[in-house]
């Protein structure tokens, strides 16, 4: 039982990780391929996509996602905060 | 249920906290510094776009992405020595924080060899806003990295042993949120600095 839960923990690591660095590359590709999309957009995505990615390391990798409700709210709020206050001071 | 989901390996604390709350205390602290800086270089970017994208046309995007998978691959490391650890002594444990710490001191020297090729070029702390930024973010990253792979050899020694009671559980927690924190904030540096237009 202990090792079928840590293999299925070790399954969910590796996946969170395998959609971490594809989103980084995403990332990396909307910076630096203007064909894909206008400049006017690739800013706002380029700063959700980073604060989505924080936001899973957060919850999965710290497991605030297993904390108390108190501290998700907290860490939630600090991220909502971070990309707001980005992409206004930004005017993206 | 007080809004707490059951921890699945069965090790949360009463006060509903995978780590002790001191260590959040910290982090939290040290994310809202940083976030302080992250509003203070998007304002000034905004402010004097042309001159920041110049700066920024120096980087090197490709090695932002190394620098960003080589921390994943870190953070990786250690959540697995975490869940292994939970399921009893391994000899996995400490090779996984130990290559953990590797990463990050790979980061580091990776910057250090950054740095030095950009002082040469004229792109000093001192010689344009974007290049003040651009050091003391990454400087100040650099410093936390450099504590957490303090942390980590800490761990790497602490889990060569027989057997794991809750206290080293509990030691393992808290170094791996100190090193996500360390993790979740490059991948805020990152954009910014590298990718944003």
């Amino acid at each position: 039982m202990i090792q079928k839960n840590l293999h299925r923990k070790l399954w969910t690591d590796c996946s969170i990780w395998a959609l971490l660095a594809a989103v980084t590359l995403l990332s990396y590709a909307l910076g630096d391929v203007p064909e894909l999309i206008t400049w006017q957009w690739s800013t706002p995505l380029i700063v959700a996509l980073s604060l989505i990615k924080c936001r899973l390391v957060v919850m999965h990798f710290m497991e605030v996602n297993h904390a108390s409700r108190a501290l998700r709210l907290v860490f939630d709020g600090w991220l909502v905060a971070v990309a707001g206050g980005i992409l206004v001071l930004l005017r993206a | 249920m007080d809004g707490v989901s059951p921890h699945p390996d069965g090790t949360r604390t009463p006060d509903g906290y995978p780590a002790e709350t001191g260590i959040w205390v910290f982090v939290l602290g040290e994310m809202c510094i940083f976030s302080l800086l992250f509003f203070s270089f998007c304002h000034d970017f905004a402010a004097s776009r042309e001159p920041f994208l110049q700066g920024q046309g120096t980087l090197d995007r490709a090695l932002g992405v190394g620098y960003t998978l080589l921390l994943l691959i870190g953070s990786l490391c250690v959540v697995v020595a975490l869940h292994v650890a939970r399921s009893g002594a391994s000899r996995t444990v400490p090779r996984l924080y130990l290559a953990a710490a590797g990463t990050g001191i790979l980061f580091a020297a990776l910057k250090l060899m950054e740095y030095s090729a950009k002082v040469p070029q004229g792109f000093t702390p001192v010689s344009t806003p974007f290049f003040t930024y651009y050091y003391l973010l990454t400087g100040l990253h650099m410093a936390h990295v450099l504590v957490g792979v303090g942390v980590l050899l800490y761990l790497y020694r602490r889990s060569r042993r027989a057997h794991y009671g809750a206290s080293d559980i509990k030691v393992f927690e808290n170094g791996g949120v100190v090193w996500h924190m360390v993790d979740s904030l490059w991948l805020i540096i990152f954009p910014l600095l590298y990718l944003i237009h």
